[in-house]
């Protein structure tokens, strides 16, 4: 495993009990409250709808959005499949795919320009989805 | 022997009987108590570990759930709405269950955004990226089965809307015109308890490992 101690001095390194664990502690305790917060004010999705139809399209899962989008958008399954089997393919590889060693995404202007316009099209598919 | 000599030998009696057979003293000290990490980390890095702390929670909450949900088409709505109104505080159980996902998926993507932001990808972490993307996936597609779980409405929309572009409907289910076979269900039910997080675990195990190997990246 990794030696911090080298190449630093002393002034550099702090110990990890408790500090790191103090910090990891203070945070678990906040997503505690708030997986709390949300039991008491998230609207309730498990009910079925009163007159026995299905309506609550409304209803579905805000990180699913995306993809009932796109399977709206797109008729053929074979080739909705394999949509999205490419680019969840290529999103595991962007490590490969992104041969620049420079490591901040801000001075890689061609490679922030796909990851922005993913990102904005993922959640505009969202908001279709959603006001639809 | 004194009172207080006795108690010194009950109290690392438990602790020495376990030093002695597996040296957990050593383990402890080089990994915990003496460990020495950068100063100065962010606590964006905290993360990953959270999201690790909500599937733990899901873990939890799930095997709960398992004791009173009865994986049956016929059955699984009534065997939920039996929990959250018969089983003692198992509304709280169903609802933390239901809740956490939106959280950890949250995490999840914010901590893929900062290792894409940041280039933490970069060699030689190019395998911790590739696990953690996996585990993204796996995350989205244990929370859409899960969805179908309690066969109700939303289920009913997913399995339509999304369910038959994966093939859900021809391979797994017997989907039949909107209906869903019991076999089907039941494959559902054993992806969503036991395959996925299993696999999940793996996955993890890996990635925890790779990045004690590798140590945290420097900063930019």
């Amino acid at each position: 495993m990794v030696d911090y101690r080298i190449g630093r001095s002393e002034d550099e390194l702090e110990p990890f009990f408790p500090n790191e664990i103090l910090r990891h502690t203070l945070l678990t305790f906040l997503l505690i409250n708030a997986i709390m917060l949300g039991v008491l004010f998230l609207p309730e999705s498990y009910y079925n709808s009163v007159d026995g139809s299905a309506s609550s399209e409304n209803s579905i899962p805000w990180f699913l959005l995306p993809f009932y989008f796109v399977s709206d958008l797109i008729d053929n399954k074979a080739l909705y499949i394999l949509v999205i089997s490419l680019y969840t393919v290529a999103f595991i590889g962007v490590p490969f795919l992104d041969r620049n060693s420079e490591r901040s995404l801000w001075k890689k202007p061609v490679f922030l320009s796909i990851v922005l316009v993913n990102l904005l099209m993922i959640l505009a598919l969202g908001i279709f989805k959603y006001i639809q | 022997m004194n009172k207080s000599g006795k108690d010194n030998k009950l109290s690392h009696g438990a602790k020495g009987w376990f030093d002695e057979r597996y040296q957990l003293k050593e383990i402890i000290e080089e990994n915990v108590t003496n460990k020495l990490i950068p100063r100065g980390l962010s606590w964006f890095r905290c993360m990953g570990g959270l999201a690790l702390v909500a599937f733990m929670i899901q873990v939890g909450t799930g095997i709960f759930l398992i004791f009173y949900f009865v994986p049956s088409l016929g059955e699984a709505f009534n065997s939920v709405k039996y929990i959250r109104h018969a089983v003692p505080s198992g509304w709280l159980i169903q609802k933390i269950h239901a809740v956490t996902p939106h959280f950890m998926i949250t995490l999840v993507f914010a901590h893929m955004l900062r290792i894409l932001f940041k280039g933490i990808y970069k060699k030689p972490r190019e395998l911790h990226w590739v696990s953690g993307a996996s585990l993204l996936v796996l995350t989205l597609i244990l929370c859409y089965t899960g969805s179908l779980l309690p066969a109700n409405d939303l289920s009913y929309w997913s399995i339509n809307a999304v369910g038959n572009e994966v093939g859900m409907s021809a391979m797994a289910t017997g989907y039949d015109e909107g209906v869903v076979s019991s076999r089907g269900f039941n494959a559902i039910y054993a992806l969503h308890i036991a395959c996925i997080p299993l696999l999940m675990c793996v996955i993890m195990g890996f990635h925890f490992l790779m990045v004690r190997r590798t140590g945290i990246s420097e900063p930019l």
